[in-house]
């Protein structure tokens, strides 16, 4: 008799046990969002999310968003919020139509980056092609021009990939139908070691890879002909 | 009969909550079985971690599938992400966890208290995988409505 009293103390301690180890498992995880959820409160009244960001760039960085909208002085379209990692403006031979640039390229190899080194990133853009025969890329966690990340279109091709010491690794590559011709829009997810190439709403390439050190977000274009591009913008994903 | 309903975005939804019940119904009877002694609560508990490790597969697998139809806002991709990294992590624990308990289904069934115990206490740590896995699937559903609409 005794021993089963003892028994069924044990049991219910244990219950209790197991009871008490769930709710510190969800209060902490609740402690954690609440504390990220303070920081970013604090973070947007100080117009600023990003303490990395703040340090090194001149970017301004509003609610976790970097945004490029061409300005209307055609010879200041890139450099205010650009830095090119390779070619030059000269390269694009860019003119501003409304709220997007036509780009007129002769075969050489144009990439421009905001200032910014990010680590998890979103990435969208919406591109016209007028002829345009070759590859657009947006390019993120780029160190150099051996060493980065991208996703990029060419026709009705995607690809997912990395760039390591010059070596290009595709992560996935598939086709995709942009229905009509028109406006597209591309974007990339870096979101720890997974990555993501959506056309629009519909996810078209999934890859998977080691995280890479913060590096820096743009596009890079090679090819010729012409095409339209318009908003930019890269979002920056917050740890939990 | 279709397979899934009209409303559900996919069959993911569905699948989660086997996993989650079996482990921690599977833990609980473990608790118990150590206690009582019987064969058929012991027999019973292993089935119970067999099949919730098996329902923690078919979800990994779905939810693999459901990641590549859905379209989350940029600020829920590292959520799933680390989602999807929390629920390998706890494929892995549970299926090898139940594989070896029923490899040693003889041994520990005849083992002293303090080994079954111990035993006990490594599903125990498995859980917190398993919580942080679902806290992470809600936290996309909830609070950034991933697959909330078709």
């Amino acid at each position: 008799m005794t021993m089963k009293i003892k028994n069924s103390i044990f049991t219910i301690a244990l219950a209790v046990g197991i009871i008490l180890f769930w709710g510190a498992c969800t209060s902490s995880n609740k402690s954690a969002e609440q504390e990220t959820a303070e920081e970013h409160s604090h973070d947007e009244g100080d117009e600023h999310v990003s303490t990395e960001a703040m340090e090194i760039s001149p970017d301004e960085i509003n609610a976790d968003e970097l945004t490029w909208t061409p300005s209307a002085d055609e010879s200041d379209i890139f450099s205010n919020k650009f830095q090119f990692v390779m070619g030059s403006a000269g390269d694009l031979e860019a003119t501003v139509s409304g709220n997007s640039v036509t780009l007129n390229l002769s075969g050489n190899t144009a990439a421009f980056v905001f200032h910014s080194k990010l680590g998890n990133i979103g990435g969208e853009v919406s591109y016209m092609l007028h002829g345009f025969k070759g590859d657009l890329k947006l390019i993120h966690h780029f160190k150099d021009a051996q060493n980065y990340e991208f996703v990029s279109v060419n026709g009705n091709q995607m690809k997912l990939g990395r760039v390591i010491n010059g070596e290009e690794d595709i992560f996935d590559e598939k086709s995709f139908d942009t229905g009509s011709s028109g406006w597209v829009q591309l974007r990339v997810s870096a979101a720890g070691s997974h990555f993501k190439g959506y056309i629009g709403d519909e996810n078209i390439t999934h890859g998977h890879g080691d995280e890479l050190e913060p590096g820096y977000v743009g596009m890079m274009i090679d090819g010729t002909g012409s095409l339209m591009i318009k908003d930019l913008k890269v979002t920056i994903l917050d740890e939990e | 009969m279709q397979l899934i309903p009209e409303w559900a975005p996919n069959i993911h939804p569905l699948i989660i909550h086997f996993p989650i019940v079996l482990l921690l119904f599977a833990v609980f009877t473990d608790t118990i079985s150590i206690w009582l002694q019987k064969d058929w609560l012991y027999k019973s508990t292993l089935m119970t971690y067999f099949f919730g490790a098996l329902g923690a597969i078919t979800a990994y697998i779905t939810g693999r599938i459901a990641a590549d139809t859905v379209n989350p806002p940029f600020k829920a991709e590292l959520t799933m992400s680390n989602h999807s990294d929390w629920a390998l992590y706890t494929v892995i624990y549970f299926s090898v966890y139940a594989i070896l308990r029923l490899i040693f289904i003889k041994k520990l069934d005849a083992a002293n208290k303090i080994l079954r115990l111990a035993v006990l206490a490594v599903a125990m740590a498995g859980l917190y995988l398993l919580i942080h896995t679902a806290d992470l699937g809600g936290k996309l559903v909830f609070k950034y409505g991933v697959g909330q609409f078709k």
